[in-house]
């Protein structure tokens, strides 16, 4: 059955907002993103020679008088920044005891910001992926190509164990400029490449940030009786009494998440924790706002 | 180790109750399908060794309170090897001898039962693991052998027991002890024990041996055992009660002292103690009694009453109450006949010889003793029979005929009083030679009080005060302090005595110029008192003073020889003599505490003492004569008390018996070995209690703080 991840009230909402990646990516306010295109702009770039075919009206004739040479002047574009949303389409994903599951919420979180990037003018793609890769779609500018996000995001199909480091190895292949890497997972793959593979991203010029999406009751584990744990992505089971291991199971939880955090930030990538128990609205707020 | 109640540790069962519950009420586990399921197994690794280890360690503690309750419910004890019974349990054969002490300190309440009932049951648990032959005495009022013959079927020797109760006497045990040796001198060949069950304080008392056995034959082993099992008896006894009269706070005061002795190893604060007339309490009072202190509680009370009337001072709150209550008769007061010869009459009352005597004497203000006074001019004093008297006072007679100062001095020797007071018409010639004999000193003639003080002073003083008391004399002993109220009367003359080295009398009082002013002297059964002043304010103002009204009292009942009520007991088992002393009642009906009634006739031998002999129930005893005389005044009874002799069962306090004194230390200590442990298993089952607690709480506050 497809997921329900397109909120229009949220969208109209969103309307009068830009995604400034930076907060997103670093967490500093430091305006709206700049596009590494260089064109017709305001902003004056660099001067180069001028060659045939280039506008005549690009030559910089004061230049000219210095030097006797045609120079055209550059300047830099605030268009076309190239941003992959990587969801976690795994088992573990797919869990959610309160209305919403993990991947529901991470679809919603993806498709809100690419609806911004895409109203802002920049292009969006999307790479679902589990323990393989799943179905990608490269970035576009165009307004339709939302639909088709949205479209993917509502049909793919949930299973599988994790695996984040491949579906950043693979963007690392597609991604021939800098851009902007976005993943939504919960990270249970464990892998210690994972920050590793995101530093070489970020060495790499693109700017990545991490939407570690948890579930409250992973968060505060409410169970009391004896319980068999399944699990959702190998179906291993594991009987245990909740009562006796709550406090370690809350400390192990918590150790893992700031290791990752710690680890990431380390490579220069922003890693955001995001709960399902928080509306989705608050939760897009706060990123555009750069809280962690 | 043993139990009491043996039966009760079924319930170690409910143990297992604990893992049953556990059991039957543990779920399946519910299955969740989990993501993280990584963490989950990293805390598993870390926690569940530990929590699996508290569950089991609280279900364990759950199971041993469960088994604890049985155990302690189950009353359970060690029994040192060395119980000197320990030898009879499962004995095989042989003769044993019980001999119960149902003396009545063996009513003494140690917890719910006397200890009558712990030799009962002491009995009963030693016949259901003994298989010889069994015979039983008991020394109780007497000494009984319900099962005089050794046999070895039990049921009479149990009904016997069961129908066991204290008796009132305390001195039967070594006449039992010797019964006891009989029998079991009787018995077929084998082992041959006699069995004691009484007291700490009986088992350690010595006791009769027994016989040397007979050619082969085993000795006869005695075992003493302590019913208390050596657990503290403290015990509280009223052991003596003293009648007085108080006549000094009134008319008809009379004093109770009542000693009561604290026979226990701890003090005791605010013991109450009470007072009774007639079966009403009339005076509370509290004592504080070290640990084997004695202490007196004083009562005062005024006793209206023409009859005699019963009287207790009881203890409250003793384990053992037979000693708890002293009782006694308060009589009416004794009948004295006084004589008094007016040797100065006068139409005005007030300034008769005689008035103030009067007065002091009068029913209304006599206490102790009722005074029945005559008074005689001299002239027909001459004539009076004076065996019809108990007292002669003799107030300002000048002279007195040779046959009167025979009569007198005859009359004194034969057990009368003679009271001699001075005043004007004294003639010290005459009286000296009617009553030499009889006085403590002869008269020499009337002297102005303070002349010699005069003197040495200047001349100003017309009066001497009383100021030397002998405080160890009976008139004396009412006065607290004698100086106080009888040194402020003034004498103005006193009749001077010649001073004798050897002279019989005791100076009671003298003035401060050394005169004395109150002698006594004891003429064979006779008493003898001279008053140096006045009877009425001639010579002084001592009459109108408030300490004469005691002191002419005092001075009768000295002469009389009724200075104290005798309030001694008769013990259970003791003879009462009979306090009729009217020669017309010839029978007395006796009514004792349970009702019955004893006729007793008086004995034809006028010499023989005429007592009652069945005093077998403490309580009072009503003395009536039979038939009824008219006109005679109600005669006193008498009361029984048991013997506060025995009062005091604790043994004997031995730290460490040496090795000759074991047997003895033994058997006194028998019941000492056996410790009760259900105290101890109580404490263990509060801290197992308290454990379970700090398990949960700190459960609690893990999943709270989580």
């Amino acid at each position: 059955m497809a997921r329900q991840i397109i909120d229009q009230a949220l969208l109209t909402r969103l309307a009068g907002l830009n995604l400034p990646v930076g907060q997103v990516v670093e967490g500093v306010l430091t305006g709206m993103h700049k596009s590494p295109h260089h064109g017709a702009s305001v902003e004056f770039a660099q001067h180069r020679e001028y060659v045939p075919g280039d506008e005549i009206r690009h030559i910089d004739w004061k230049a000219y008088g210095r030097s006797d040479r045609y120079s055209i002047k550059q300047y830099e574009d605030e268009t076309n920044l190239r941003a992959y949303l990587l969801v976690d389409t795994s088992g573990s994903m797919d869990y959610g005891r309160r209305g919403i599951t993990k991947l529901e919420y991470a679809a919603q979180l993806a498709a809100a910001l690419a609806w911004l990037l895409l109203r802002q003018g920049d292009a969006a793609g999307l790479l679902t992926f589990g323990e393989r890769l799943g179905h990608f779609l490269p970035p576009r500018a165009r307004g339709d190509h939302f639909w088709r996000i949205a479209s993917l995001l509502e049909a793919e199909p949930v299973g599988g164990a994790t695996n984040v480091v491949g579906a950043l190895q693979h963007v690392a292949e597609v991604a021939g400029r800098r851009s902007l890497i976005l993943v939504f997972s919960d990270c249970f793959d464990f892998d210690p490449k994972l920050a590793a593979v995101a530093r070489q991203l970020r060495r790499r010029g693109h700017r990545v940030a991490v939407f570690q999406v948890l579930d409250p009751d992973e968060l505060e584990f409410p169970f009391d009786e004896l319980t068999l744990f399944e699990d959702m992505e190998t179906d291993e089971r594991l009987l245990a009494d909740p009562r006796g291991m709550r406090e370690q199971y809350l400390l192990e939880i918590k150790a893992f998440c700031e290791s990752l955090r710690r680890d990431l930030l380390e490579g220069d990538v922003a890693c955001h924790r995001l709960s399902t128990g928080e509306p989705i609205e608050r939760a897009v707020l706060r990123i555009l706002q750069g809280a962690p | 180790m043993s139990f009491l109640a043996p039966a009760l540790l079924i319930g170690l069962l409910a143990a297992a109750i604990p893992p049953i519950i556990h059991l039957i009420f543990r779920r399946k586990p519910k299955v969740v399908r989990f993501p993280a399921l990584e963490f989950i197994r990293r805390s598993q690794k870390k926690t569940m060794r530990r929590f699996r280890m508290k569950q089991i360690l609280l279900m364990l503690v759950r199971s041993l309170l469960m088994a604890l309750v049985a155990f302690a419910v189950a009353r359970p004890f060690l029994r040192g090897a060395a119980e000197p019974t320990a030898a009879l349990e499962g004995a095989q054969g042989g003769t044993v001898v019980f001999v119960v002490d149902a003396s009545w300190p063996m009513a003494y309440r140690l917890g719910d039962e006397s200890l009558l009932d712990r030799a009962r049951d002491k009995v009963e648990n030693l016949l259901d693991q003994f298989s010889g032959q069994a015979a039983l005495v008991i020394a109780g009022d007497r000494v009984e052998a319900p099962v005089g013959e050794p046999t070895g079927d039990f049921a009479a020797l149990r009904k016997a027991m069961a129908e066991l109760k204290p008796g009132h006497r305390a001195d039967r045990l070594a006449e039992g002890m010797a019964r006891a040796f009989d029998l079991v001198d009787e018995a077929p060949p084998g082992p041959r024990r006699v069995v004691v069950l009484t007291t700490a304080a009986g088992a350690a008392r010595p006791l009769p041996e027994p016989p040397p056995a007979a050619g082969g034959l085993p000795p006869v082993e005695v075992i003493r055992v302590d019913a208390a099992d050596g657990a503290p008896v403290p015990n509280r006894a009223i052991v003596d009660v003293k009648l007085s009269p108080a006549p000094q706070l009134g008319a008809g005061q009379w004093r109770v002292d009542a000693r009561v002795a604290s026979y226990a190893d701890e003090p005791v604060q605010r013991l109450p103690v009470h007072l009774e007339v007639d079966g009403r309490v009339q005076v509370r009072g509290f004592l504080d009694l070290g640990p084997g202190q004695e202490a007196t509680k004083t009562f005062y009370t005024r006793l209206d009453a023409k009859d005699a009337t019963p009287a207790a001072v009881v203890l409250e709150g003793d384990a053992l109450e037979a000693d708890d209550t002293r009782r006694f008769w308060l009589q009416p007061a004794p009948r004295i006949r006084l004589l008094a010869v007016n040797g100065d009459p006068r139409p005005t009352p007030q300034l008769d010889e005689l008035f103030f005597l009067e007065r002091a004497l009068s029913p209304e203000t006599a206490a102790g003793a009722r005074v029945e006074l005559t008074v005689r001019g001299t002239d027909v004093f001459e004539d009076e029979d004076l065996d019809a008297y108990d007292v002669v006072v003799l107030a300002n007679v000048g002279e007195l005929s040779p046959t009167r100062g025979r009569a007198l001095d005859a009359f004194v020797r034969a057990g009368g009083g003679l009271l001699v007071t001075m005043g004007d018409r004294v003639k010290p010639q005459e009286l000296n030679a009617a009553l030499g004999p009889l006085l403590p000193r002869t008269l020499r003639d009337v002297r102005a009080a303070g002349d010699a003080a005069a003197l040495d002073e200047g001349g100003d003083r017309r009066s001497a005060r009383l100021s030397v008391f002998d405080r160890s004399h009976p008139i004396l002993r009412p006065f607290g302090d004698p100086a106080g109220s009888l040194g402020r009367a003034r004498v103005g003359r006193y009749m001077l005595l010649d001073p004798a080295a050897d002279a019989a009398g005791v100076v009671v009082m003298a003035t401060d110029d050394g005169a004395p002013f109150l002698l006594t002297r004891t003429v064979e059964r006779g008493r003898v008192a001279l008053l140096t002043g006045t009877l009425d304010r001639d010579w002084g103002d001592l009459p109108i003073r408030p300490a004469f009204l005691p002191l002419v009292q005092q001075i009768v009942r000295y002469l009389t020889r009724v200075a104290d009520m005798d309030t001694t007991p008769v013990l259970v088992g003791q003879t009462a003599p009979i306090p009729v002393e009217d020669p017309r009642v010839r029978r007395v009906s006796v009514q004792g505490p349970d009702g019955t009634r004893h006729l007793v006739e008086r004995p034809t031998d006028p010499e023989a003492p005429w007592v009652f002999e069945a005093t077998a129930l403490p309580g009072y005893y009503q003395v009536t004569p039979d038939p009824p005389l008219p006109g005679l005044v109600a005669l006193p009874g008498f009361a029984v008390a048991v013997d506060p002799a025995v009062s005091d069962l604790r043994g004997p306090r031995i730290e460490a018996p040496a090795a000759g004194e074991a047997d003895t230390v033994r058997a006194a200590l028998a019941g000492a070995k056996r410790t009760e442990l259900w105290h101890a298993a109580l404490l263990v089952l509060f801290v197992l209690l308290l454990a379970e607690g700090a398990l949960l709480f700190r459960r609690k506050r893990t999943q709270s703080a989580a």
